[in-house]
């Protein structure tokens, strides 16, 4: 077990089913393996909370978002309710802030009274935790065009995995998440792309276009389970997460896909991307 | 075609992490401060000790603080920076002032001119 310096990381891109869930379920449970990680859920559709068999917090009245309403208007030594523990449940892996069925409510009560609302998860909660409670924090956004949380995890965070899949649709959703969001965060604070990861991946043509595209253009941010000189090796899977039923599985179990399948061939790509947020890029700081 | 995208979203993804990189560094006397070319300025020559192409602080550096003042206030700020003061600079050729640097110098300008800013108080509580 290695723990590098503390680090947040936001699991983004501007377009739904793309596997964001699954690949920020799984790092979570692969960086708990290294440090005392934390998974947030902020896209209010909840996958990742009920993949994660914790569907009834969904539903209950204090949630991340009520918390950082409070959060944000509390004065420094003022208590907040609900607190910050009241939130967070503490699990035999990572710990979970659930996502809530009320969380877009608050998100756009937060955005109209605060001016500085996308500070908010730095301040709240990202500059109270991380370092001192935990090691790394994971964010699971959602795909939503506009979404103050997934701006502010991504702000705070200052780091960013891509999940992208063979689709035309993906490199639509990458370049809105960097013209809208990535670029324009810039201007104000470090925001790193730690990866960009070929995700539900096939042996067909659109993936090798895929894998082929992201290292011509993107070879730094790409891991090497996603190069495409792994469809010629006869040796070693083809690159890239690859599509295997057992996410889906292990999702409606409510587990990672390492408990639900300890010797799935996608564990130890997903134990890559957990040391790339360890080291703070695929070649490190 | 999808070639073409791709590249486009690299160029556009490397130049804004190195305008990001070199709001990071300390200043350097040749590092470039326009994002949408790679070729040097002719005109971003220092023309003092300091370089004003140069952003004058890091974002690490900035304390970030909450200002109360009515919503009228801040949109008449917001368009006095947009519409007079970065015009100003950009007569000087400076188009990458941050919001940092802005924000600092207004506080400064408060800060050399407490008898106008006392006034401005007072001006308010009488409208008021």
């Amino acid at each position: 077990m290695t723990v590098g310096e503390p680090r947040a990381v936001a699991v983004s891109l501007t377009k739904g089913g793309v596997g964001k869930t699954a690949v920020a379920i799984n790092l979570a449970d692969r960086l708990q393996q290294r440090g005392r990680t934390l998974l947030v859920d902020i896209d209010p559709a909840g996958n990742a909370t009920e993949g994660v068999g914790e569907a009834d917090a969904y539903d209950l009245e204090d949630h991340i978002g009520t918390y950082l309403k409070e959060a944000a208007m509390a004065d420094d030594d003022e208590t907040v309710d609900p607190s910050l523990d009241d939130i967070i449940i503490e699990r035999e892996g990572f710990d979970l802030i659930p996502s809530s069925a009320d969380l877009a409510t608050s998100e756009s009560i937060i955005d109209a009274e605060n001016r500085f609302a996308i500070l908010v998860i730095k301040q709240q909660l990202l500059d109270i935790v991380l370092g001192d409670r935990y090691d790394y924090v994971v964010f699971d956004t959602p795909g939503d065009s506009d979404s103050l949380f997934r701006e502010a995890a991504i702000f705070g965070a200052g780091n960013v995995i891509v999940p992208m899949t063979p689709a035309e649709e993906s490199v639509r959703g990458f370049e809105t998440l960097l013209k809208t969001e990535i670029v324009p965060a810039r201007d104000h604070t470090d925001v790193d792309i730690l990866a960009i990861v070929p995700n539900m991946m096939l042996s067909d043509n659109e993936s090798q276009w895929l894998c082929d595209e992201l290292n011509e253009s993107f070879g730094d941010l790409l891991p090497p389970f996603g190069h495409p000189s792994l469809f010629d090796d006869d040796e070693e899977i083809d690159p890239g997460i690859r599509q295997r039923i057992a996410f889906k599985r292990a999702w409606r179990e409510g587990v990672p896909l390492a408990e639900y399948d300890p010797d799935s061939d996608m564990i130890d790509r997903l134990d890559e991307l957990a040391d790339i947020v360890v080291r703070g890029g695929i070649n490190g700081e | 075609m999808g070639s073409d995208r791709f590249s486009e979203l690299s160029d556009m993804e490397a130049q804004s992490r190195q305008q990001d990189d070199d709001d990071d560094l300390e200043p350097e006397t040749e590092s470039k401060s326009e994002p949408t070319t790679s070729e040097p300025e002719p005109e971003s020559q220092p023309d003092a000790t300091g370089d004003i192409h140069e952003t004058a602080f890091n974002y690490d550096e900035a304390k970030q603080s909450p200002i109360y003042a009515r919503p009228s206030t801040w949109d008449e700020y917001d368009d006095a920076l947009e519409l007079d003061i970065e015009r100003s600079l950009r007569k000087q050729d400076v188009r990458n002032a941050s919001k940092r640097e802005l924000h600092d110098a207004t506080l400064r300008l408060a800060a050399e001119n407490p008898e106008l800013v006392a006034e401005k108080l007072l001006e308010a509580r009488r409208q008021g």
